[in-house]
């Protein structure tokens, strides 16, 4: 029996052949049809992509409203207007050529729209947001077969993309001055605490200052508090795994905790070095993506403590003042990999064994 | 002896509509009736031709060799002996036509009642069971207690009941404690066992309370649990896993694990046979649903059809889908003249509304995760779709695809509105396909 597509609506009833009219009718090759067929469960949850996509802007709101409201000003709103802007609407146009099915239904282009506007420093050129959401939508994204084949971080590898353009990039604005709306040339700029943290020194700011977020950065990163809000909003809906944050910043924290830096004490370059840079936005937004990160239990330990050893590794030995970007890149690209080692895992507690007896055709 | 469950789901039970509807009988009675001759449990032999006139209870068809007789749920007049299709399959069947009055059969038909049901053997309980065609899981009852009787350890009653809309059991642990407390310390006689384990769902708060008026306070042979609710532990491989605490293997049944596993409906009419000998011709069915106009536990003679039932209760030209069985492990049913099974448990009938959007062939895994984290065989259902769709069997076989029980908890859970189920099924058909092929 041929399966056919459910599309919700419902099955009409139809009125079943007497036995006089099954005898009447020819007997040659006549299709027996069936009384009962197995659809598989006929309920399901009401929240799908949409909503976690959804939940996850909620998450990102508080540091998006705080930026621009308060520590960069309105250029935030709009480098995040363009950013997302753009990402929708490559995604509209790319399907559109092609004559596919639109998909920006499921939100996802909006989320890395917004992600990517929460990496960019704030002084950012528009035209230059829209390159990186090019990149991200088009080319990591799309060209590989959209939502669920893509194999890398689209917000983060059209950030680190954006590399290309050093000079544009590396400016930051000083926290709580005004870039200006239009031009950021004359933005009153500052070192951030990673450009601090990687000469391996502490960062002017003190740790209130970089837990509340007055502070150097790109829009989304420089509170703590407000990431630690958003990602506790995730765990709370269960959009993501505990795994994956909990391993990642642990394994930073006990890295960074043996081995400070600069003869500065363990614990205050530990806590330096979580809320510096990227790493709780990444922690909890990037490395949480499902689509680009394991799907077993320990898959994601592994790849927590991967990411932050990389992180790690890559902030004390590499020649960017930030490591979370690359880390998470790398990490992608092991996922599955480290989905083979957790499957294996998962199925050491059971034992699958067959039944004595053969024979058994159908499930009871 | 209770062990840790892992998986599962909690949907909302949704059953508001019918758990506080007590069992009634389907007024007013329907109008004809398909007995179809393989419930006796093999070859039988006929005892009446169309155009005779049975009372109720009275003997349709004795099996040849192992088996229970064939009895009339309704008294009236044979319409018919004739091919039809029932869930279990196809065959022959008598079709009686009821004259609505119940008149009994003849006395010697049937068995009579028994003042001390304490003071039988098992062998006369059996005998009892057998006359009176007790079944269970749609097989004797008395076939299964004796297969049963030198290898189960444990005997389960489940009451857990974990699917939406469905409140039979739960009505029946209610309103009929005593029988089904009766019923299992037969069972526990026949088997030999000292100790059985009544498991009821926790969210059968009244029937819990109901129960244990009528258990000592502590110690007895009978164990009531109550542990919270969560699909698929109503299924009988789950719970028999989560009292012995031993894997059930895959594709095998509770009996593999030394557990024998029986409905409250069993065990009630395992007493009412023993001590009143009273035959078991109707079965208590929950009706529900959007397209239902009178929900509730109904009381139903066997061999009522679906759309009878739903006739009688409801407009059927508004149901959307009907589904024999719950909402999770039901199957649609798509000739309405299919009659109920015995211990048939629910008849829905679901609105679009209420079963909307699913199963996407469409979809794309986002790797979220929760399927592996709901399942409760450890299995990881998006990547046997993904196996399953392209066609990789030894891989699937590898990763034990015929270990699932088609609760449907994945595909309940998946953001993507993935058809899990639906592709494990596929895959161990293919599966199944293979290994016949292989054979040739």
């Amino acid at each position: 029996m041929s399966e056919h597509r459910e599309t919700g609506a419902p099955a009409e009833t139809v009125r079943a052949q007497t036995p006089a009219e099954a005898e009447s009718t020819p007997a040659a090759p006549r299709r027996r049809r069936r009384a009962l067929a197995a659809h598989g469960p006929y309920l399901v949850r009401r929240d799908g992509v949409r909503s976690m996509m959804a939940d996850v802007m909620i998450a990102l709101l508080p540091a998006l409203l705080f930026s621009g409201f308060y520590f960069f000003g309105y250029r935030s709103f709009l480098v995040t207007a363009v950013s997302v802007a753009s990402c929708v609407g490559f995604e509209v146009l790319y399907r559109l050529l092609l004559k596919q099915r639109q998909t920006i239904g499921d939100l996802s282009a909006a989320v890395t729209g917004v992600l990517l506007a929460m990496i960019l420093p704030v002084t950012v050129p528009y035209w230059v947001v829209v390159i990186g959401a090019f990149f991200a939508i088009v080319v990591v994204k799309l060209l590989y077969g959209g939502l669920g084949k893509n194999f890398m971080n689209p917000a983060l590898a059209g950030r680190v993309f954006l590399f290309s353009f050093p000079a544009l990039i590396n400016i930051w604005a000083a926290p709580r001055t005004d870039p200006g709306l239009f031009s950021a040339l004359d933005a009153v700029t500052a070192a951030t605490p990673m450009s601090y943290l990687q000469q391996g020194s502490l960062p002017t700011a003190t740790l209130l200052e970089m837990f509340t977020g007055i502070r150097g950065g790109s829009i989304g990163e420089v509170s703590a508090a407000l990431v630690l809000l958003g990602g506790l909003y995730l765990l709370l809906r269960r959009v993501i795994d505990w795994r994956v944050p909990v391993c990642y910043l642990g394994t930073v924290a006990l890295l960074t905790f043996l081995f400070p830096q600069g003869g500065i004490g363990p614990l205050e370059w530990m806590l330096y070095q979580l809320m510096g840079g990227g790493l709780l936005l990444g922690a909890f937004f990037m490395a949480t993506d499902p689509v680009t990160s394991p799907v077993t239990a320990w898959g994601r330990v592994f790849y927590g403590v991967g990411c932050g050893a990389l992180t790690v590794f890559l902030r004390y030995f590499g020649a960017y003042p930030e490591g979370v970007a690359f880390a998470i890149l790398i990490m992608n690209a092991a996922a599955w990999l480290l989905d083979r080692l957790g499957r294996r895992l998962r199925q050491m507690g059971r034992e699958y064994h067959r039944p004595e007896r053969m024979g058994e055709e159908d499930a009871p | 002896m209770l062990h840790t469950f892992h998986g599962g789901i909690r949907p909302a039970g949704r059953k508001e509509a019918t758990r506080r509807s007590g069992i009634q009988p389907l007024e007013p009675g329907p109008a004809r009736v398909a007995l179809p001759l393989a419930w006796c449990g093999g070859a039988a032999e006929l005892l009446v031709q169309p155009g005779d006139t049975v009372g109720l209870g009275q003997v349709l068809a004795r099996p040849e060799g192992e088996g229970i007789p064939l009895r009339a749920s309704v008294s009236g007049t044979v319409a018919a002996v004739e091919r039809r299709a029932f869930p279990s399959g196809r065959g022959e069947a008598v079709v009686l036509e009821s004259d609505g009055h119940g008149a009994p059969a003849p006395a010697e038909e049937l068995l009579r009642p028994v003042e001390d049901p304490e003071g039988l053997t098992s062998g006369e309980i059996l005998r009892r069971l057998r006359e009176a065609g007790v079944t269970d899981r749609g097989e004797p009852l008395y076939l299964r207690l004796r297969r049963a009787v030198d290898r189960a350890e444990v005997l389960v009653v489940n009451g857990m009941e974990c699917e939406p809309y469905v409140t039979a059991d739960h009505r029946i642990l209610l309103e009929r404690s005593a029988r089904v407390l009766g019923g299992l310390r037969l069972m526990l006689r026949v088997l030999g066992l000292r100790e059985a384990v009544l498991a009821v769902g926790g969210d059968k708060g009244d029937a819990i309370a109901a129960l244990q008026k009528e258990l000592p306070l502590r110690g007895g042979p009978i164990r009531l649990v109550t542990p919270r609710v969560r699909h698929p532990l109503g299924d009988d491989r789950m719970l028999a896993e989560w009292v012995t605490g031993r894997e059930v293997p895959a594709g095998g049944g509770a009996e593999d694990v030394e557990c024998l596993v029986v409905t409250p409906a069993a065990a009630a009419a395992a007493w009412d046979a023993v001590r009143d000998g009273r035959a078991q011709l109707r079965s208590v069915l929950t009706v529900a649903g959007g397209g239902v106009e009178r929900p509730g536990n109904y009381e139903v003679p066997m061999g009522t059809t679906v759309g009878e039932v739903l006739r009688l209760l409801g407009r059927e030209d508004r149901a959307g889908r009907v589904v024999l069985g719950g909402p999770m492990t039901g199957r649609t049913v798509l000739d309405l003249e299919l009659p109920l099974e015995r211990g048939a448990g629910a008849v829905l009938a679901l609105e679009a509304a209420e079963c909307a959007r699913y199963q996407n062939e469409n979809g794309v895994c986002l790797h979220c995760g929760r399927c592996l984290s709901v399942c409760p065989m450890g299995l990881e259902p998006c990547h046997l779709l993904a196996l399953e769709m392209a066609g990789a069997a030894a891989e699937l076989e590898a990763q034990h695809v015929e270990a699932c029980i088609e609760c449907g908890a994945c595909s309940y859970v998946c953001p993507a509105h993935l058809p899990l189920t639906r592709g494990i099924r596929r895959a161990k058909r293919l599966l199944r396909e293979r290994r016949r092929e292989g054979e040739e």
